[in-house]
């Protein structure tokens, strides 16, 4: 009989022995069903996370939460400034940085010598890595005190947006790149043996081509941009603002900061929960709509590239 | 053929409308017209109805430019002249010519010539006197209407004298210098409707391409310029700090953080070992987790299985970290407490699954993505050996997808030391060093979040807390270049 681990020749056939091969059917199911026993651990702390947010927010979630600004001491009444402070600073986050993301993308693909492209590159991995509250320094650093003394404004919306453009720029830049390399070269190639010029390929060939990729790099840094808080507190938020900001150079009220100050900074923290849920529920539904819209696109958009 | 008629670049230039601006006919008239409305935008009807008539003869020549491809490119020029030549007038116009009234009390319109003084004398023979801002309008009027047109000239000739090579350059220093020089002389000079037109002149004259590629080659710069601007303010605020305060080596050493105190000790131990804790606890519970994930997905899930886990754990990469920190202060303390009988509510614990939650989606899925790439052939060739799926798994498809998932990993741990909302929430910030994981901790970006608020700007404290800050931005660049560097040397590999 051959000994355990090596395989025994039986009639001239090799095989391992029946202990051995138990063993490895052990060991297989074992594994396989640990490793399905940890996507169900992520799958059931998502669904439990989930769960409870929309559990305790739905309550709250009423037409007049929606509408009404806070009263009575921010506990009751609604987050429509907030909603409102939300939508402007995020809006006027994606002027900023679609057009400069997306023409950076543009040069990095087309227009950049290897060398600077390698640069760029590692430009743009250093800053998508960058801690969120070191955006939100150098956001109070540069843009409200450096610019501001210079130029004569305070912490406001203008600066808060300038600082999450920059936080949402390497989002744009690398999905941008990554729809703009997917345009097939043999499209380009035609254009250019028509004697196009390098932009007119560019706007006529690839940008048309790449537009949902791009669209769906858009969509999914408004969703990031609406959930960070910390590069907006020392840079803009407000914890109350008696009416939506007028001007971009106002403060401004902001859901993701709405949620964080009223969890820790409100004076009466059992009344304040169920406001914190209803804001992060509302929060969750903005975020969570971009996200869907982004994978549906991104999903189309891949179809349409295999076929 | 149309191509040359229309001089498009790469062919000879045939035109002379084409030799003048250098560029296709359809962009000088875009040019043009873009001028022509500004124009009307900014001086109203009135003399600018010339201006009209200048930008109608223009966009006639842009409407009809298809018919007018069987025409010598003679007759365009000669369109595009008269067009330009009204738009000239039509824009300036309304400059040099000044509605005055007379002795008798009524209105009239006359053509006042430079020099322009405090009078102008009228047809009648009587004396009107005018303003110094209207004869100072009048004189940059005629100013302009000098300027402008031989600026123009010089500049299309100039930059159509230089060889085509050095022309289509992207970083054209000639052109560039030109352009510049020529845009800050007329906003000196005239003002700055004449270096707004200007700059519309010499998009008809080098055509939109030019403008376009440099703007492009700026914002690709943005990127970089980025990244150099925040180095540059941290450290601006931040070195100071070791120069301005008396025991700099306490900063790495000392084990007290008491900025308020009297004198104030900034010793970052406890906040170092805040996040080290709560990292290690998150690098602990989400590590193996996420890696069995990505096996799972990658390796043995079925095709109908990964279409709904993956956009599942997508969602979760979307979740706002604010809103991790609320479900980790409000619920999962709760339940932490029930279970291990903690007697402080929040904790590292705490702190460290709720990290561990949010490093989920990222290793998983990058590693789902080094799994995927493991060519087919390796796992076909030992499933031909007669291995199990996990054996597979083991021996081949993590070996080969080893560097994709060290490089998730490290970029993982970078989130985690960087993140800041959910810790801020979640740990109970207490900045005491101790080795008991349900105690509070708080960590460098809590430390950051809570005291930047109330610190005068320019202090020993706001200058400590960007020190902070430049440790963890370097922190963070320098494990994400090591993580880069491995996803660059597994790509080498050759997969």
């Amino acid at each position: 009989m051959a000994r355990r681990g090596s395989t025994d020749d039986y009639n001239g056939i090799k095989r391992k022995s029946g202990y051995q091969r138990g063993r490895k059917r052990f060991n297989e199911i074992l594994m396989v069903n640990l490793s399905r026993l940890a996507v169900a651990f992520i799958i059931m702390v998502i669904m439990v996370i989930l769960g409870y947010i929309i559990l305790q927010g739905l309550p709250q979630f009423t037409w007049e939460f929606l509408s009404q600004p806070p009263r009575h001491g921010m506990l009751e009444g609604g987050v429509a400034p907030a909603i409102a402070g939300t939508v402007m600073v995020v809006g006027l986050m994606m002027i900023f940085a679609l057009p400069v993301g997306m023409f950076a993308a543009i040069y990095l693909t087309h227009y950049a010598h290897p060398r600077l492209q390698y640069i760029v590159h590692i430009a743009v991995q250093n800053l998508a890595g960058v801690p969120s509250i070191v955006y939100g320094l150098f956001g109070l650093g540069f843009f409200v005190l450096l610019l501001g003394n210079a130029f004569g404004w305070e912490a406001c919306m203008f600066t808060a947006a300038l600082t999450l453009s920059i936080l949402v720029l390497p989002t744009v830049i690398i999905t941008t790149e990554e729809a703009i390399k997917a345009c097939p070269l043999e499209y380009q190639e035609a254009a250019y043996a028509l004697g196009a010029n390098k932009w007119t390929v560019m706007k006529e060939v690839v940008l048309p081509y790449s537009l949902p990729g791009m669209l769906t790099g858009a969509i999914l840094s408004i969703g990031r941009g609406a959930g960070e808080t910390a590069p907006i507190i020392f840079t803009g938020a407000a914890f109350y603002m008696a009416e939506i900001p007028n001007s971009i150079f106002d403060q401004f009220m902001e859901l993701s900061y709405h949620i964080w100050a009223m969890a820790t900074q409100s004076y009466n923290p059992t009344e304040a929960t169920p406001i914190v849920y209803g804001t992060a529920m509302v929060l969750l539904m903005i975020v969570l709509t971009m996200d869907a819209a982004a994978i549906m696109l991104r999903r189309r958009f891949r179809s349409r590239m295999r076929g | 053929m149309r191509n040359e008629r229309e001089g498009g670049p790469g062919v000879k230039f045939r035109g002379l409308i084409n030799r003048i601006t250098g560029q296709p006919v359809t962009t000088t008239l875009i040019a043009a017209e873009s001028l022509a409305i500004i124009a009307i935008v900014l001086e109203g009807p009135g003399p600018g109805v010339l201006a009209i008539a200048g930008a109608v003869m223009l966009l006639g020549c842009f409407i009809l430019r298809k018919q007018f491809v069987n025409h010598s490119p003679r007759t365009i020029f000669l369109w595009q002249l008269a067009g330009g030549l009204l738009l000239f007038i039509g824009l300036l116009a309304p400059g040099v010519f000044t509605t005055v009234t007379d002795a008798t009390g009524a209105g009239m319109t006359v053509l006042v010539f430079p020099p322009a003084t405090g009078e102008v004398v009228l047809p009648s023979g009587d004396t009107v006197p005018l303003g110094t801002s209207v004869t100072d309008g009048i004189n940059k009027s005629w100013l302009m209407l000098a300027v402008l047109p031989s600026v123009w000239l010089l500049w299309t000739l100039l930059f159509n004298l230089y060889p085509t090579a050095t022309r289509n350059r992207l970083v054209n220093t000639p052109a560039i210098i030109g352009t510049a020089a020529v845009l800050l002389v007329t906003l000196w000079g005239p003002g700055m409707e004449a270096s707004v037109f200007l700059l519309f002149a010499g998009i008809m004259v080098v055509g939109i391409n030019f403008f376009v590629e440099r703007f492009i080659a700026l914002m690709g710069m943005v990127a970089i310029l980025a990244i150099a601007a925040i180095f540059f303010v941290m450290l601006k605020d931040g070195l100071p700090f070791l120069f301005e305060n008396r025991d700099p080596l306490f900063f790495f050493t000392g084990n007290l953080w008491y900025p308020t105190s009297e004198p104030p000790l900034f010793g970052l131990l406890p906040l170092v070992h805040g996040t080290l804790l709560v990292t290690l606890i998150a690098m602990a519970i989400g590590v193996p987790i996420s890696i069995g994930a990505a096996i799972y997905i990658g390796e043995f899930a079925s095709r109908r299985e990964r279409e709904i886990l993956k956009p599942v754990i997508e969602i979760l990469a979307g979740i706002p970290s604010v809103i991790l920190g609320v479900f980790a202060m409000m619920f999962l303390a709760g339940v932490w407490a029930g279970i291990f009988n903690t007697s402080f509510l929040l904790n590292a614990w705490n702190g460290g699954f709720i990290l561990a939650v949010m490093l989920f989606p990222i290793i998983t899925s990058i590693s789902e993505d080094a799994i995927n790439a493991v060519p087919k052939h390796l796992r076909e060739s030992a499933y031909a050996l007669g291995a199990t799926r996990w054996e597979v798994a083991r021996m081949v498809v993590l070996p080969a997808a080893f560097s994709g998932i060290a490089s998730a990993v490290l970029l993982g741990l970078a989130r985690c030391i960087g993140e800041t909302m959910a810790v801020l929430m979640a740990t109970g910030n207490a900045k005491v060093l101790h080795f008991d994981i349900f105690q509070p901790v708080q960590t460098m970006t809590a430390t950051i979040a809570i005291e930047m608020g109330e610190v005068p700007f320019g202090s020993l404290h706001y200058q400590s807390l960007f020190m902070l800050g430049i440790l963890l931005l370097s922190i963070t660049v320098v494990v994400n270049i090591v993580a880069d560097r491995i996803i660059s040397k597994y790509r080498e590999v050759g997969y």
